[in-house]
């Protein structure tokens, strides 16, 4: 037999320290999901943002593409040589510009590539972008 | 490296092959604006390629990492990917990029970033949250401790403190204004004054029956149906040794302590009260703690409720030790006697009774003895009650121990014993065990400072005789014991029809005795003693006579022996003694005292051992005055051995009157020459069996010649009787013989007769 006191202290004790895991557990719980939540976002801002800077580089280096392609489309033999020679200084060293004949041979390189075999699409060594002949879209 | 090929419009092919290494500032970009610690940024190739990632050498080694990321786990619902790298876990996202085509982007962090924050905000929340949780919950405990909690340990405080005398049991200021409370302490208070004086009412009465039971001298008690014990009175303690705890622990006690001959008593007992629910009393013994016996009286009966429910049985013990033993005491004293723890007489004719029913129905014989001691009055008379009882104690004594234990010695009464031998087959047995008895009482019996020698007379009669109830048997034996003792003592006497024909004889000599005294029948005859040397008459020997009216005149050896066994004797002396003197003093008036007579009479044993013989005899001689000298008292040697007591000092008594003494029938007894000289004693009278033979034969003429000189030798005249012949007289003369008596000279005459003869001699 226990006192009505120390009888409503062990209850309280024990309810109190129910509820009070409760509560910790659903705080814990509603806490991670918050956090959890606010990192899925910044994840993917970040990514989304790494995206569409991929994306924004790329339609550069597309402008790059169609500005030398709508000068060789102008241009005869000789000057379209010049032209990619001219292109490849004025981009950057690390591009390297070339045209690729009907049969996939190189047909137009810089001097300094003479040797370069080119892409071969059936080999598809590299990740290749096509870009569509859109002189419209200039 | 990354191809961009543009068809150009004449069917060829424009291609940029644009060097990686261009993205990697913007991934360096990437990661020095880093948001979150330790992300990953990389990328792969449709293949698996890694073509950015932090850690270079994987991109230099174009390290294909498609396949470790196969276990991503995901996406959930916010597009959230987990997977594991060795024992790290990771969360992250990726992307799939169209442009350049295949190409994915991943972006991950470590998962334990993510809890490592979660546990930094949590901790300071569960902080927060724990201290909410315990002024909350502290404040309502508080307040049920103060409102609820409190005022009811108050009530119950107060409850279990509660005493009778207190006005409330409960204080009003313990509810805190609580109705429910307020509504309790009241009940409580109204039922406590219920109580209060419920519990009077039972203290009262637990007192009037605590009182009744603890100071009952009754031992009363409960048992349930089963056996258990609900209450025993505290009484118990004091009947059994036992505590009311030890019954209550063992209530088996109340069996176990019964004696164990009367628990078969006890188990039908309580059967029968169970099955007849009646309240019978019954007597059972007990044994008490410390081993001894007492007597229980025990009511028993069943307990029925009035919903007619058995509750078991109510029992009271009753403490009846003594009025058992004295009930025992009473049926003792009643059946045996008191002196020698023998049977007594109702007891032994009881024994003889069913003796008797026992012949009746089978072939069973048995013997009854009648012991009586012999010279008993003589020790009692001489040496006093005490060593008489002392003596008859002994002789039970030794009859108990000469005796089987299926026999049964009794006490008659006075000094007469009785002995029931049962089972008899011969008589002879019965002989050997008399004479056995009257061998042990012949041994000397030490009492105090005294040894006493006794014998004993027995009578015997046997079953097979025609007596048919115990009081014949008796009779018989006791006739039997007196021809015993009639015949000389110390003998042995088996009943026969001649012998009870002679007691009915003797009983009607004893019943004409008493009424000849009353009649006065008795008469004094006087025979002449002469004086040889001048042959004078000296004297006269009174003699006495019965005239009995139908027998004549009868001579004193037909009912002296029979008037000393009845005690009559003593009123016949006396009267023998008066007549004597009277007479003597009827012949000196009638002779003017002329002649000098003097007067013999014979005293018996029973007179000598009055202590006041020698008063009266001095009354009668002054009533008749008469000189002392005038008497001889004549006394016989036995007389002197068997009273020893106060018989000197009645003899120094006499004599000191002046009154002579003369020994009678001297030399057929002890002839004991130290009585001679320790009695005073005047003269000796030499039986007459000597004198009618002296001169036949010479021994008995020596022995009357030797009494004579002896007589004369002492000083003290000698007087023969029986003197018949003038022979005899010429030879007593011879032998100096003092004086004489006899029918030579003069047959016993009446006192007319005498005086006649007196008067003749003056003349």
């Amino acid at each position: 037999m226990q006192p009505l006191g120390s009888k409503i202290r062990r209850t309280l004790l024990l309810v109190g320290g129910i509820a009070f895991l409760g509560a910790a557990i659903s705080v814990a719980t509603l806490q991670y999901q918050q956090h959890r939540h606010s990192l899925v976002r910044v994840m993917t801002a970040r990514i989304d943002i790494t995206q569409g800077i991929i994306s924004e580089l790329l339609r550069l280096e597309q402008a790059r593409v169609r500005g030398i392609l709508h000068e060789l489309t102008r241009q005869n033999a000789p000057n379209e040589i010049r032209l990619l020679e001219r292109a490849l200084h004025i981009e950057g060293e690390n591009d390297l510009f070339y045209v690729l004949d009907q049969d996939g041979r190189v047909s137009l390189i810089s001097k300094s590539y003479r040797q370069y075999l080119g892409l071969s699409l059936n080999a598809n060594r590299s990740p290749v972008s096509i870009f569509p002949w859109s002189p419209g879209s200039q | 490296m990354i191809s961009l090929v543009t068809e150009i419009n004449d069917g060829r092919l424009l291609v940029l092959e644009k060097n990686l290494s261009d993205f990697l500032p913007l991934f360096a970009q990437f990661e020095q604006g880093e948001m979150i610690p330790n992300e990953q940024l990389f990328v792969l190739a449709p293949d698996g390629t890694v073509i950015y990632h932090p850690n270079e050498e994987l991109v230099r080694s174009r390290h294909n990492l498609g396949l470790e990321l196969k276990n991503w786990q995901g996406p959930d619902s916010r597009g959230l990917y987990r997977f594991d790298i060795g024992q790290n876990n990771y969360i992250g996202v990726k992307r799939s990029l169209k442009i350049p085509e295949g190409w994915k982007l991943y972006y991950s962090v470590p998962r334990r970033l993510l809890i490592d924050v979660v546990k930094q905000e949590v901790v300071v929340q569960f902080i927060v949250l724990a201290t909410a949780f315990f002024s909350a919950f502290a404040a309502l405990g508080w307040i049920l401790q103060r409102y609820y909690s409190n005022p009811l340990a108050d009530v119950a405080r107060s409850l279990s403190g509660y005493e009778l005398n207190e006005k409330e049991a409960v204080p009003r200021t313990a509810s805190r204004g609580i109705l429910e409370l307020d509504q309790l302490i009241r009940a409580v208070n109204g039922m406590t004054d219920k109580m209060r004086s419920t519990t009077e009412q039972l203290e009262e009465r637990e007192e009037l029956f605590r009182t009744v039971t603890e100071h009952s001298v009754h031992w009363a008690f409960w048992l349930h149906p089963d056996g258990g014990l609900r209450y025993i009175a505290p009484s118990c303690e004091r009947i059994t040794g036992y505590s009311a705890e030890e019954f209550y622990r063992k209530p088996a006690l109340l069996r176990d302590i019964i004696h164990p001959d009367d628990r078969t008593l006890w188990d039908d007992h309580r059967h029968k009260t169970d099955s007849r629910g009646e309240l019978v009393p019954m007597d059972f013994r007990i044994q008490t703690k410390d081993g001894a016996t007492r007597w229980i009286r025990h009511f028993c009966q069943p307990i029925i409720s009035d919903t007619g429910s058995n509750l078991g049985n109510r029992g009271t013990n009753i403490d009846i030790t003594d009025e058992k033993l004295a009930e025992q005491r009473l049926v003792h004293h009643s059946l045996y006697d008191s002196l020698t723890g023998l049977a007594n007489r109702d007891l032994f004719m009881d024994r003889m009774s069913h003796a008797i029913s026992r012949c009746a129905r089978e072939e069973f014989q048995f013997a009854v003895l009648f012991f009586d001691l012999d010279r008993f009055k003589t020790v009692n008379d001489s040496l006093g009650h005490r060593i008489g009882d002392r003596l008859l104690q002994n002789v039970a004594r030794r009859l108990r121990e000469e005796s089987r234990p299926s026999d049964t010695i009794a006490r008659l009464g006075g000094d007469e014993f009785g002995a029931l031998l049962e089972g008899v087959n011969d008589v002879s047995d019965v002989l050997l065990f008399a004479r056995r008895v009257q061998e042990r009482i012949r041994e000397p019996f030490q009492l105090d400072n005294f040894e006493v020698f006794s014998s004993i007379s027995v009578g015997i009669t046997l079953s097979r005789g025609k007596s048919r109830n115990a009081e014949d048997l008796l009779r018989d034996a006791d006739t039997a014991m007196y021809h015993a003792k009639s015949l000389g003592r110390d003998r042995i006497e088996i009943f026969d029809t001649e012998m009870h024909a002679r007691a009915v004889a003797r009983l009607s000599l004893e019943t004409d005795l008493r009424r000849a005294l009353e009649r006065r029948e008795f008469i004094n005859h006087y025979q002449p003693i002469m004086e040889l040397a001048s042959m004078s008459i000296a004297g006269f020997e009174a003699l006495v006579r019965w005239q009995h009216p139908e027998k004549g005149l009868l001579p004193p050896g037909e009912f002296i022996t029979l008037a000393e066994d009845t005690g009559i004797i003593l009123p016949l002396g006396e009267s023998v003694l008066n007549h004597a003197c009277a007479h003597l003093r009827n012949w000196r008036t009638e002779t003017k005292g002329r002649v000098s007579i003097t007067m013999n009479v014979n005293l018996s044993a029973l007179q000598l051992a009055q202590s006041d013989l020698a008063g009266n005899l001095n009354y009668l001689l002054e009533k008749y005055d008469l000189n002392a000298s005038d008497l001889n008292m004549e006394i016989t040697e036995s007389m002197l051995m068997e009273y020893t007591g106060t018989v000197p000092e009645t003899l120094e008594r006499i004599t000191a009157l002046g009154t002579g003494l003369c020994m009678d029938d001297f030399g057929t007894g002890y002839s004991s020459l130290t009585n001679l000289r320790r009695f005073p004693i005047s003269g000796i009278k030499i039986d007459r069996i000597f004198i009618a033979s002296m001169m036949e034969r010479e021994d008995d003429h020596k022995i009357v010649r030797t009494i004579i000189d002896l007589a004369h030798n002492l000083g003290i005249h000698c007087v023969a009787e029986g003197v018949e012949t003038d022979l005899q007289l010429i030879e007593l003369k011879k032998l100096g013989c003092d004086y004489a008596q006899g029918f030579l000279f003069s047959r016993p005459l009446e006192s007319a007769e005498a005086l006649v003869m007196i008067q003749k001699a003056v003349s």
